[in-house]
């Protein structure tokens, strides 16, 4: 199968993920792009909400979201995001910035149906080497830890990421898939 | 991309439609394909387009509804290609009836095939995975599992398989048993096609991409889930379905 080829932003820089994300694009044939580039194929917005601290400061998110993601039209956007977003207890900002990126997100996603730009999220569980994941587990009220027997790793959520971007996914919009081991699965908002 | 070299694919309701192209991609990545329909001359169809095409294929019979019969389905499947790497539950039969017409036997035919019909093939598939540490479910579920217009039995049975894909996920997840649902939307089969222009027009108005999706769109994402690539998202339920989860505006 030949593979997509398009050219991609993947900002900003700093994330726990993003060099899963970029090396795993540009295996795929993307060029990625610094943010500056003017008229990118693709959008990924990852603003580093499974980092601690976040690459953007929380109440800044959203903000930044839009201004990423309005500044020129594109076939795919993707943000990458948060399950933490479902609530929880130490850290309700990032909780709540997650939750708005979704909001957000699916608002883009319907005005821009009509002009065959995709929106989608990836709501992913802090990856292996995130820091996120040493204060859970010291954490007795945190959420459980995978249910998968292999930990979710910055390569799990590259993969999600560059299967929405694919020319393929293109009736696929407004979503948001949980690349989190099952730790979504309790909760009454995930579905 | 997502390649599936030597994995051992069974996909119920291959004989058409969305299940049909599951079948032929799933045969594209590498997989050899168990192409099973409660109307064999149409799977035996399948397989036959899936080998011209240099595909591995195998036509077997199956009424998901009967225990008996999906027994059947694994134990030849495991003579004929060895044990189950990845099921798709897509057979499904879709009823348009409001709730004071339906009757008892309409809606227990839906349950029957739609929901008994995902837990007989997952419990099989389930045994043979679990002892081997790997597999994949994926469940063909529906965008309507929401809620529509005369859709109570097949909404009701649809919403059983969001259900039952998070449970099997919950528990099988520690074996590397993966299992997902997709949730199509409008999808272009030969079933959509044979609606009413004026029908038509409202449930294209009713899109937010404006388009209907293919049953290629659906295939893509059933591939992705069936591939390694997808090992920590388990229990999801991706629609594929042009937005029209982010709202629906009542059509009638
Ligand atoms: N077409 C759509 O727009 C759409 C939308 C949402 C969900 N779906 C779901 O996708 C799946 C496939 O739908 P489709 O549109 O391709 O339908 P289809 O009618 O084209 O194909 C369904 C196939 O399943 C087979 N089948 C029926 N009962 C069976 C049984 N008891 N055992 C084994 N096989 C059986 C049929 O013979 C047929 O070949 C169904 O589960 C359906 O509910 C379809």
């Amino acid at each position: 199968m030949a593979d997509a080829v398009g050219r991609v932003v993947v900002t900003p820089e700093g994330s726990v993920t993003g060099a899963a994300i970029r090396a795993r694009l540009r295996a795929q044939g993307w060029a990625v792009e610094a943010a500056a580039s003017r008229d990118p194929d693709a959008l990924v917005f990852d603003p580093g909400l499974l980092d601690d601290p976040p690459v953007v400061p929380p109440n800044r998110v959203v903000d930044e979201f839009l201004a990423e993601s309005q500044r020129h039209h594109m076939s795919r956007i993707v943000v990458v995001s948060t399950r933490d977003q479902l609530g929880w207890s130490t850290r309700p900002e990032l909780a709540a910035a997650g939750g708005a990126l979704v909001s957000a997100a699916r608002s883009l996603a319907l005005r821009l149906a009509p002009k065959g730009t995709t929106v989608n999220v990836v709501a992913a569980f802090p990856p292996r080497s995130s820091a996120l994941r040493d204060e859970r587990t010291s954490d007795a009220s945190a959420e459980p830890s995978e249910l998968t027997p292999e930990p979710v790793t910055a390569e799990d959520v590259a993969n999600v990421v560059a299967f929405f971007l694919h020319p393929r996914s293109h009736y696929i919009t407004g979503q948001v898939l949980y690349c989190c081991g099952g730790t979504s699965l309790l909760s009454s908002l995930s579905v | 991309m997502h390649h599936l070299d030597g994995k051992v694919c069974v996909v119920t309701g291959a004989g058409s439609g969305i299940g049909l192209a599951i079948a032929g991609e799933l045969a594209n990545s590498g997989a050899s394909v168990v192409v099973s329909d409660l109307v064999l001359e149409r799977a035996e169809q399948a397989a036959k387009s899936i080998a011209a095409r240099g595909g591995t294929a195998v036509a077997l019979p199956v009424d998901v509804a009967s225990r008996s019969a999906v027994d059947d389905l694994f134990a030849e499947t495991e003579s004929a290609l060895g044990p189950v790497d990845v099921l798709v539950n897509n057979a499904g039969i879709s009823i348009d009836r409001g709730v004071r017409r339906i009757t008892d036997e309409e809606w227990q035919r839906t349950l029957d095939i739609n929901l008994t019909g995902v837990f007989l093939c997952a419990q099989a598939a389930a045994r043979s995975m679990v002892p081997r540490r790997q597999g994949r479910i994926i469940n063909i579920a529906s965008r309507a599992w929401l809620g529509w217009f005369g859709q109570l039995a097949y909404a009701s049975s649809k919403g059983g398989v969001v259900s039952a894909t998070r449970s099997l996920a919950i528990e099988l997840a520690r074996y590397g048993v993966t299992v997902n649902c997709l949730a199509p939307g409008l999808i272009d089969t030969p079933l959509l096609r044979a609606e009413p222009p004026e029908v038509m027009q409202r449930l294209m108005a009713a899109q937010p991409t404006g388009t209907l999706g293919s049953p290629d769109d659906v295939a893509w994402a059933a591939r992705f889930f069936a591939s390694p690539a997808s090992a920590a998202v388990t229990g999801q339920v991706l629609y594929v379905c042009g937005g029209k989860s982010l709202y629906a505006r009542p059509a009638r």
